[in-house]
Formats: structure tokens, sequence, C-alpha cells
């Protein structure tokens, strides 16, 4: 259980996040949505360890303020918005940093980066530069970068935990699902995923909970459909939404959920 | 947090090629260097402006030549006096200024750093000045207390306070900013080049002329003191550098991401912080400013080998060792039986090669 209890955040007098207190369970994926600026990406670096923070975070019952960084790191990987290197490395290189830690779980470490790499629908990658990537290729090398520090969802007894920030904001339709899946495949393995998304539609179909964030306060926590109502969302987004209304007859629209059923 | 164990290294003879895998290659480049290295090694014992080759010295080992002709004794003093202290000198500030360099640039991230660009060496400088200056003087009761290792830990010193000044400075709440550490160095060293300034301003004729060749950079004053005074301190500094590589790699990643995999980053940054003082700070005390090697070295090598800091700064350290063994080569021949200073020839050396680079890979240096 990833637990944060009355976590309040203060960027210099100002405090930006205010007593926020959910939990992210093992076999879970858990989601935080909220406009801009409602503090979602900044609640997640205070439970990375990022950002100094009154309140408590336990991961597995331990204090994450007593954790030393090496055992954080055991215990939880963390994937970036994005992600610039200082210097040119191989695609290859760059995942295979995420095995720094030693805690990957798998006897064979030194084949773990190609199969995180094809985990990423990024085959045959390994040896360009990370730096010639598009976008959206940089940050799935970095999503197989955390895989390999975590790759197996439950060590030792103690589930582990993917934290997400944005992982699919610059991913096609096809990797959007394709990382949500693998979410997936965590979470039912016994491990948890905490991941900040924007795309309400993904967030329903994607989540057991649902985080929604408003000015820094947590306004909901609940199962998608406790969560996903008018009367929660549309003062939150400010937006006169209609969770479930269909466009008038004829116009098209897609959701993600259509390439599932 | 160091992977530079002998297992791995034999692990990665063995095991297949992978595309985007440089290990190997860099494994067999560090290798290579190593050889590269006993080469210049051999050729730095056997030239000099005395033209003595040190033949009559192995002859010596087994009792063909007699030891007590003054031809033979002649030699001997030229290998074991002056030629192998200076070689060894030269080793190690070969090596601490090309691993500072690497340790620098990893720390902020950023290509270009280099112990010269951020004031260590301008403040490892300034302590030196201020003993070539002031060593007959204010200082006097310093020099006689510490004798000749007065001038290694004066700049030491220098290089010590400028660091922790730039510390200081620029890490607030446990957190330093690696912008806010550039721009405080390149101010901190132009105070301190504006104190070593009015010390030069106040030197006389024979104290200026000290001052001259020891700035310009140079091993000509190599004695086994001088060895034993630096040496320790940049062969101890150098070594644990080799157990920053792990570190130096998550933090190309960012400090954040860097503590995410499990590196304690700040206390991290106080090792490495104090590494590239001491061995720079030791290196500049014996032999001035020799430029170039730090930006240089490391640059050239990661062109090769990638910027793999578990190979980078192995091999930084062996071609660092030989770029400035063999430009010292250079510097007592070709003017013989004059020398020129060290400096010089690196400058004059490193400066075109390096453009010739830029010019060639621009686009794979950094971005």
């Amino acid at each position: 259980m990833l637990q944060a209890r009355d976590v309040s955040v203060a960027i210099g007098n100002k405090t930006i996040i205010h007593d926020v207190s959910f939990a992210a369970s093992p076999g879970h994926v858990t989601t935080i949505i909220g406009p801009n600026g409602s503090g979602k990406t900044t609640l997640l670096k205070a439970i990375c360890s990022d950002l100094a923070y009154r309140g408590e975070v336990t991961i597995n019952g331990r204090n994450l303020n007593s954790l030393k960084a090496w055992q954080a790191a055991s215990l939880r990987a963390v994937l970036p918005q994005s992600t610039t290197m200082s210097f040119p490395f191989t695609v290859r290189e760059v995942v295979a940093l995420g095995t720094t830690a030693g805690r990957s779980g798998v006897d064979d470490a030194d084949s773990l980066p190609e199969r995180a790499l094809d985990r990423v629908d990024l085959e045959g990658f390994a040896g360009r530069f990370y730096q010639d990537l598009s976008g959206g290729e940089q940050q799935r090398v970095q999503l197989a970068r955390v895989l390999c520090q975590v790759w197996q969802p439950v060590l030792d007894g103690q589930p582990r935990y993917l934290l997400l920030d944005e992982p699919v904001s610059s991913l096609d339709i096809k990797h959007q699902l394709a990382i949500m899946e693998i979410a997936r495949e965590f979470a039912d393995a016994g491990g948890g995923v905490l991941a900040v998304l924007h795309d309400l539609n993904l967030a329903a179909m994607s989540s057991d909970r649902i985080l929604v964030m408003r000015r820094g306060n947590a306004v909901a926590f609940g199962a998608p459909d406790e969560v996903l109502r008018d009367e929660v969302i549309n003062p939150v987004f400010e937006c006169n939404l209609k969770v479930g209304a269909l466009p008038r007859q004829g116009a098209p629209f897609v959701l993600p959920q259509s390439a599932r059923a | 947090m160091t992977d530079l164990t002998l297992k791995t290294w034999l692990s990665i003879q063995e095991r297949p090629a992978r595309a985007g895998d440089r290990a190997r290659l860099a494994a067999v480049t560090v290798c290579g260097l190593a050889v590269l290295l006993m080469l210049v090694c051999l050729l730095s014992l056997t030239t000099g402006a005395s033209g003595s080759s040190g033949w009559a010295v192995i002859e010596s080992w087994f009792g063909l030549v007699d030891k007590s002709d003054p031809a033979v004794l002649r030699e001997q003093v030229i290998i074991y006096d002056i030629r192998l202290p200076r070689m060894v000198l030269g080793i190690l500030i070969g090596a601490g200024l090309a691993v500072s360099g690497v340790v620098m640039q990893g720390l902020f991230r950023n290509p270009l750093a280099d112990p010269g660009l951020v004031g260590v060496s301008a403040g490892a400088g300034l302590g030196a000045v201020v003993i070539i200056v002031l060593g007959a003087t204010i200082a006097a009761p310093l020099v006689a207390l510490l004798g000749i290792y007065t001038l290694p830990l004066s700049a030491f010193g220098g290089g010590l306070v400028t660091t922790l000044i730039l510390y200081r400075v620029s890490t607030a709440r446990g957190q330093t900013a690696v912008a806010t550490m550039l721009l405080a160095g390149i101010a901190i060293g132009a105070l301190a080049g504006a104190i070593t300034g009015v010390l030069v301003y106040l030197a006389n004729d024979q104290q200026l002329r000290d001052l001259t060749f020891w700035g310009l950079g140079s091993l000509a004053g190599a004695t086994w003191v001088k060895v034993t005074a630096a040496g320790p301190i940049i062969a101890i500094a150098v070594a644990s550098t080799l157990f920053l590589a792990g570190g130096l790699n998550a933090l190309t990643l960012g400090e954040a991401t860097a503590n995410h995999l499990g590196v304690p980053v700040q206390r991290f940054k106080n090792i490495a912080i104090a590494a590239v003082a001491a061995a720079v700070g030791a290196s500049v005390a014996v032999s001035g400013g020799i430029g170039f090697v730090g930006i240089v070295v490391p640059h050239l090598l990661r062109l090769v080998i990638g910027p793999d800091h578990r190979f980078l700064l192995p091999a930084s350290a062996l071609l660092g060792a030989s770029f400035l063994l063999g430009a010292d080569a250079i510097s007592r021949v070709i003017v013989a039986p004059a020398e020129l200073p060290i400096g010089i020839v690196t400058a004059s050396v490193g400066g075109p090669f390096f453009l010739w680079i830029l010019l060639r890979r621009r686009d794979r240096l950094a971005w």
C-alpha cells in the first residue's frame, strides 16, 4: 500500500497542496485527474520525495522519509513527464540505467533492456541515439527504463509501485492504449500503479481508483463510476460536461474504450 | 555504487554483441589505452635534453657495465631522480585533470564544465601565488612551519575554499542549482583572478618570472619530494572517482531521477566535489595551470566509447596521463636544451585538435 495522509506541500510561502489523503493499493491502477495547476504533478513529486511535504507518506507501511534512496528505489520507480539527457547515450544505454539500483528481480539482467524495449513497442531501437528520437519515442524509452527498475511487480513479498507522471501525454492512441495495458498488467501481477492522466476517457477505462484534484485539494476519491459524475467534474473542470452523453446523432467520435470492445 | 568489478569486466568480454551496447568496445578501448600509456611511459623515460637513452641503467641491472663509471652514474641520476619522478607526476596530474573534467561535466550535466571554468583552478592558483609572492614576508611563518609542503597545501586549500564558497552560494535547502553554480564559479574565478592580479602587481622581478613559468604549467620541477607531497592526494582522488561511475550515469537523467534510481544525490555531490577539489588543487600546486586536459580528453573518449562513466572514468585517466606525458616529452625536446612550458604544448596540440573534432562530429557531442 502506498499511502498519503494529510500531505501538504508549500513552495515558498504558498501552500499548493492542502491536506491530501488517499491510498494506492497493490493490484490497482490509481489515477490522479484534475485541471492544469490543480497540483497533480506536485502531489506526485511529494510522493517521489522530490519535494518536501508535511504529513506522512508510507510505502508498504514504511515511512518514506525514513527510507534511504536505494531502499525507496527498490520499492518504486518514477516516470517523469519528460527527460533530457545531458550526454549522447544510445537507447539501450538509457534503458540499462534502470538496472542501476540492482533490484529488477530477474536472473538475466543483461537482456532486460531488450525485453523492456520490446514491451514498449520499441524493438530494434536499441542502437539508436536517444536524442534522435521523437518525443513520444523518448517517453517510451524512459518507460522501458522505469520498467527495468521494478521488472517484477512483487519482490520478496513486497508489492512495488510505478509512479507515472502523464505517461501518455505525447503518445498516439495506439501507444496510449499499449502503455495503459502495461500499467494494467503490472497491477494484475500484484504491483501498484499511480498515474497522473489528462484524458478522462482513458482514466475512466484504465483506473480502479481515481483521485480528483482541484486547486491543491482532493475533492473526490473512489472508483470511476463513483467519481466521474456530472456534479463532481463540472465544478472541477469548470465546464458543463455530461458524463455518458453522446454527441448529436451521426457526429463522429472515437473513444479509446472502443479498441477494447 | 560501483559496477567496476573484475567479474563485470570479464563477463563483458564474454557476452554477445547487442545493438546499442558499447560496453565491449569501451572495455577494449580501456585495455588499449593502458598499453598506450605504457608505451608513452617508455618514451618519457628515454627522451630528454641530455640525450640519454637510459640503456646503461638497464645494462647496470644485469652487471654488464661498471657501476662506478661516472657516465653510468650520471645516467642513473638522470633516470631515477629526474625522469622517473617527472613521469610519475605526469601520470598522476594527467589522470587527475582528465578525471576531474569528467566528474565536473557529469555533476553539472554540462559537457563544457571544467575545473578551470567553475573557478576551482583559479582558487588553487591564488593559493599558490600567495605563497610565491608573500612567502618571504607575510606568509613566512607558514613557510617555516610547513616547509616545502607550503605551496601544494596552499593551492589545495585555495581550491577547496573556492569549491566550498561556490557550494555555499549555489546550494539552498539541500539542493545545488547547477546554473547558479556555473555562474557563481565564473564570478569566483574572476575575483580570484583579480586578487592574483594584485599580488602580481606587488611581485618583484624574480617572483614575476616564477609566476609566469608556474602559470603556464610545467612538470620541469618534478622531484620525489613533490611526488610525495601531491601524489597520494591525487591518487586517492582519482581512485575514489571510479566509485562515482554509477551515480554519474544516473545523474545524466537529472538529479530527481538519479534519486529515484537510488542514488543519495546530495551526499554523492559532496563526495564528488571533494574529490575534484583535491585532484585539481594538488595538480595545480605542483605543475601550475595545465589547461585543456580536462576538456579534450573526456570529449574525445565520449565520441569513441560513449558517455558511460564506468568506462569513461578509467579511459580518461589513462588517456589524460598519456596525453600529458606525451606533451611533456615534446616540451623537453622541441627547444632542447631549453624547455617549453607544457601548458603551451597541451594548448597548441589540444586547441586545433579539439576544433577539428567539433567540426567533424558536432552533432554527436551534445545538444
